[in-house]
């Protein structure tokens, strides 16, 4: 709640407690980090550990150098304690130098260097408004206030404290399972959360870090028109580096910064919002929606001008599938349930997956491409069209075609492919295959298992072909069973898909989990178990993203 | 075992000679069973041919009475502040219609009334049921008149038409104005809700098994087009749902819906508008199906079990059988819907592959034979404890039974046209040669001990409905002794008459114990006078084979058997 700075006395007083690194020296250590190799690995993951801590986190005993004498540099520096009243772990800090300086702030780990959090502003300026990310509740946090010139040389620091308040009853109790920091992808996690310890709504969406501490929330309960946020898949970052997500409850499409001030907003006339919204690559935003005046829900896409907030494409799957399909479910309104979108930059077409029917490819001129499911009761498309014609055919691992009926009708399994059954999150992967969560509810349509995964297929569009190449999760049966929502994402820099079921139960209550395996030898680098004091419907999370608490990491 | 003819009919003929047919019977009405497993509370029983009202208590003893101006229109309900609120015929209201009313009124416990609503014209009127809701409304169904126009105009098949009478259903939801007033808060038309495969040229036109939402109405029989003798209110589920009795179906649609909405296929929490949400018990209903499908057999009483009873959520429902092909038994159904509630918190009924909702799972359900059968009306309850009160309105009988089966606690009503009968006295027929007696029951309710309209009232027993039993009739001359007479017929099906002779007034007890000796039944008890009496015994609920009946009186001691053959 308070905030207090120590001009340059704090570097001192702080010296025999903490060192300054030089940049350039973290930068060695991490190329080294990031150049790992299996030999590496498997020389010993203590070793690992105790080096990526050091180096990435902050705590490079080699790196160690005295700093430089003080400077006088800051003229003034003030900051406000969660300025907007939705962050409660954030500050504004107002910063006023003699010189031009490059700013860096840093927060010490409470358990460990994991839990440091360090943000270089690129900015050489006198004058400084900057976000202070990554506070701890409960606590008076000292901030590290760096300065560097132009050269990117060390000038000196100062220390800010700043007083917070406690965490809300509302976030989860994360616990980490298994954590090989050499190997993971470094960041927070946020989480598109479902807990809540009183009112469910607004959502409050939330980071924690690779000690399982939360550091970044909002809660929107006293905004003015956020007070029932319902974002339904979750939130995500736009290349500009601020947070979006629908607001279902308001439906319209928003955009808030890492302090939660409302930055922008796309009211869809004529449309209500569920489940996704995805920046596409020119900024426009694509939207899972439901048309007001239908009987049927979630089963339209449609494409917003970002600029002018126009709506210049819709896709009615009324239209492109046949809606009376009731194979996996008998919801008459709710028959596609589309919950999750991704763009094929490669043809300029869009994924949707839709729970309760598959993963369908939809061209601009709203044509069917390919249809991912299982090969049973598929009739004739609203538009007429027999969807017969626009299945997949299963390949086995070595590419020949599977024709076993009851594996493409999908009542049994193959022992080199799988149909997803009420997936979600697609993802493309840098190759064009294709990643989703294959949730395995109603599996085979006897429940078998149970079990979800993570599943890449490869699909050929020209000769309507799929053939799974990839999986995860399988062998973690029940405890990443989740019948309904959950994520899973791929990160190129690391090799790694990270798995993330997020409607997990056992005789503890609700959970969710963020589960990061290597692609290549699928051993477990980081693991997380998210326990939410209440979970709305059974739901711990919709999605986890693994992102840097400051945008522009 | 089969007993010889000969002997039979022989004793039949002899006993004929010294017996002559008497209305006094053995106990015909009132109290047959009171089990302590029974649901402690007071019964209100409405009778459908008789202008009063009567709250009794487990002993069969009438607690309190209200007199009225007409009989019942159909549904009679003690609300929570003690006041009666009855469905009843208006005394100008329409003169065609079973269960027609026109009014509804609500009396005091001590019968004042404190509103009185007559709804009805030549065009429309109140009929069958009513329920209170949570806010103090009142739900209600309405008959509407439609003309051969009106047909025409929806594509009704003119040439089913009876003497061009037809009416369709309306449900209001009535805010009452006292004293004699009401404001209609919402309202809901079937003929809003209309298909037809007959006529292309005219409204609704379509393919009907691709409708399963919208009412066919080219396939009710006509008059009363589909006579909806039930409806409840689900508060928690903001849902009514329906006993369409001609369809032989139950529905279920939706009230979160505004007037205007209910007039169309959009809108409220599912998004059908006033489209029916849910239908089950005869597909062919909207061409889904054949009679091989069918599961109800003209229906009544339609009622969400409340959630804080056993089964709460659930659905009950009184199938009367009549439109059975094969025999007539009456069964009483609990049901778990089909209605799902989905990830997102909505709810929606689960339809099937085949395009017919799917079947609701049968949790518990109540048949006995034709021992158990009404052709129209009647209705059951689910009680707190679990067990289960049942209306076999036919026969004026209302019964409980535990979730195995058991009668629990078993009355049958004396009130007929005329009023109570007395004791033992025969239920007269409600026409001559008709199988519905005249003591009928539209439906009837428990009230627990602890139910908010019985605090602070009267309940102390004030004497039983039925009048005294008038004196057992001597057919003889004075016998010399004490005799224990055959029972005729023997074997006998469900009852026989068991006849003794007294020389001198003295104490006497009948008694009848099964074949394990256990006693099942004592027919006649107390002081009798010199002479031959007869007593009828009813084994109705009893299992088929031999029972013994055994005279006690003054030092003697007789047994006989006899067989009861189902």
């Amino acid at each position: 709640m308070t905030s207090r700075t120590s001009v340059c006395s704090g570097f001192f007083g702080m010296r025999s407690a903490l060192y300054y690194f030089a940049p350039q020296a973290v930068i060695q250590r991490v190329e080294v980090v990031t150049r790992r190799t299996n030999t590496v690995r498997a020389a010993g993951q203590v070793l690992l550990i105790f080096g990526f801590l050091a180096s990435t986190f902050g705590c490079d005993q080699n790196a160690m150098v005295e700093p430089p004498e003080p400077v006088d540099i800051v003229t003034n520096l003030t900051s406000r304690y969660n300025p907007t009243g939705y962050a409660p772990l954030t500050a504004e800090m107002s910063l006023t130098t003699s010189r031009p300086v490059q700013v860096e702030l840093f927060i010490q780990g409470r358990a460990n260097p994991a839990g440091d959090v360090r943000h270089r502003f690129p900015e050489v300026d006198t004058q400084f408004t900057l976000p202070v990310l990554g506070l701890y509740p409960s606590a008076t946090n000292t901030v590290y206030v760096r300065f560097f010139d132009e050269n990117e040389s060390f000038l000196g620091e100062v220390t800010h404290e700043i007083t917070t308040q406690p965490l809300s009853s509302d976030m989860p109790r994360v616990t980490i399972d298994k954590i090989v920091p050499a190997d993971m992808k470094p960041g927070m996690n946020l989480v598109g959360y479902f807990g809540h310890n009183s009112e469910f709504l607004p959502q409050r969406p939330l980071m924690f870090d690779a000690t399982g501490a939360v550091r970044w929330y909002v809660d929107f309960s006293d905004h003015p028109t956020l007070s029932n946020l319902f974002y339904d898949a979750g939130i995500e970052r736009l290349a500009n580096g601020n947070l979006y997500c629908g607001d279902g409850s308001t439906g319209r499409i928003i955009e808030f910064d890492m302090l939660g001030r409302l930055i922008n907003e796309w009211p869809m006339p004529g449309y209500g919002f569920h489940h996704n919204v995805l920046e596409l690559p020119d900024g426009n935003l694509l939207v899972t929606v439901n048309k007001q005046g239908l009987r049927t829900i979630e089963d339209h896409i449609i494409e917003i001008d970002r600029a002018s907030g126009a709506i210049v494409q819709v896709w009615d799957l009324n239209q492109l599938l046949d809606n009376k399909r009731r194979i996996w479910s008998g919801n008459v309104r709710d028959w596609f349930h589309g919950n999750g979108l991704a763009y094929d930059p490669s043809d300029d077409t869009i994924i949707v997956s839709g729970r309760v029917q598959g993963t369908v490819k939809l061209t601009r001129d709203n044509e069917l491409v390919w249809l991912l499911a299982p090969h049973r009761g598929w009739g004739t498309a609203g538009n007429g069209a027999d969807l017969n014609a626009f299945l997949l055919q299963p390949l086995d691992a070595s590419g020949q075609p599977i024709t076993n009926p009851a594996v493409l009708d999908g009542s049994e399994n193959h022992a080199d492919f799988e149909w997803a059954w009420y997936q979600h999150a697609p993802e493309l992967m840098p190759d064009g295959t294709l990643l989703l969560f294959d949730n395995g509810d109603n599996r085979n349509f006897r429940g078998a298992g149970p079990y979800s995964r993570a599943v890449q297929y490869r699909i050929d569009a020209d000769a309507m072909t799929v053939q799974q190449v990839w999986q995860y999760g399988k062998e973690r049966g029940r405890e990443t069973f989740a019948s309904i929502v959950s994520d899973v994402d791929y990160h190129v820099e690391e090799d790694n898909v990270v798995f993330n079921p997020g409607f997990s139960h056992d005789s503890r209550g609700a959970y969710g989990k963020t589960v990061e395996v290597d692609y290549a030898s699928r051993n477990v680098v980081f693991e997380a178990t998210i326990r939410p004091p209440e979970a709305f419907g059974g739901i711990t999370f919709h999605r986890v993203e693994r992102l840097s608490l400051y945008p522009s990491n | 075992m089969q007993a010889p003819r000969f002997p039979a009919l022989l004793a039949l003929l002899i006993t004929l000679t010294v017996w002559k047919p008497s209305a006094a019977q053995d106990q015909t009405v009132g109290l047959f069973v009171n089990d302590d497993r029974a649901y402690q509370g007071y019964t209100l029983l409405a009778p459908h041919q008789h202008a009063s009202t009567y709250l009794i208590d487990l002993e069969g003893q009438m607690v309190n009475k209200w007199e009225h101006e007409s009989i019942i229109g159909s549904n009679t309900l003690l609300l929570e502040n003690g006041n009666l609120l009855r469905a009843s015929r208006a005394p100008n209201g329409w003169s065609r219609g079973g269960g027609r009313g026109g009014r509804i009124q609500e009396l005091t416990w001590d019968g004042d009334v404190v509103w009185l609503f007559d709804h009805f014209s030549d065009t429309y009127t109140l009929h069958h049921d009513i329920k209170k809701m949570p806010n103090g409304n009142v739900l209600a169904t309405i008959w509407e008149v439609k003309t051969v126009d009106d047909l025409l105009e929806v594509g009704y098949d003119t040439t089913a038409l009876v003497d061009d009478v037809f009416w369709s259903e309306v449900i209001v939801e009535l805010r009452p104005i006292l004293p004699d007033s009401a404001q209609i808060v919402w309202e809901w038309k079937a003929w809003d809700h209309l298909i037809q495969d007959f006529d292309d040229t005219k409204e609704h036109y379509g393919t009907v098994s691709d409708y399963p939402e919208r009412i066919d109405i080219n396939t009710g029989d006509g008059e009363s087009w589909l006579h909806f003798n039930a409806i409840d209110f689900n508060a928690d589920l903001d849902l009514i749902i329906i006993s369409a009795s001609v369809f032989s179906e139950l529905w279920v649609i939706d009230h979160s819906t505004t007037t205007e909405e209910a007039r169309g296929s959009l809108g409220g929490q599912m998004g059908f508008g006033g489209d029916l949400l849910y239908r089950w018990g005869n597909p062919e209903k909207y061409k889904k199906g054949g009679p091989e499908d069918r599961r109800l057999f003209f229906n009544h009483s339609t009622q969400w079990i409340p959630a804080d009873r056993p089964g709460g959520g659930n659905v009950t429902i009184f199938d009367n059988g009549r439109d059975r092909t094969d025999q007539q038994y009456s069964t009483v159904y609990e049901l778990a819907l089909p209605l799902i509630q989905d990830y997102d918190g909505d709810y929606f009924f689960f339809m099937g592959t085949d395009g017919t909702y799917e079947d609701p799972e049968v949790v518990w359900q109540y048949s006995d034979s034709d021992v158990f059968y009404s052709n129209f009306i009647s209705g059951q309850q689910r009680q707190p404890n679990g067990n289960t009160l049942i209306v076999e309105g036919m026969r004026g009988r209302i019964f409980e039974v535990t979730p195995e089966k058991d009668i629990v606690w078993e009355y049958i009503s004396p009130i007929v046209r005329a009023g109570p009968l007395a004791q033992g006295e025969a239920i007269p027929p409600f026409s001559p040669g008709n199988e519905r007696q005249q003591n009928t029951l539209f439906r009837g309710y428990r009230y627990g001990v602890d139910y908010p309209g019985l605090a602070g009232k009267d309940l102390s027993p004030k004497g039983k409905i039925e009048l005294e039993r008038t004196a057992s009739e001597t057919i003889s001359d004075v016998p010399v002794e004490f005799v224990l007479g055959n029972a005729y017929p023997n074997p006998f099906n469900p009852a026989t008459t068991l006849t003794f002779s007294v020389p001198r007034p003295g104490h006497i007890r009948l008694t009848v114990y099964n074949a394990l000796g256990q006693l099942v039944s004592t027919p006649a008890e107390g002081q009798y006078a010199p002479g031959t009496h007869a007593v009828r015994f009813n084994a109705r609920l009893l299992p088929s084979g031999v029972y013994f009946y055994r005279l006690e009186a003054d030092g003697f001691l007789a047994a006989r058997n006899m067989l009861l053959v189902k």
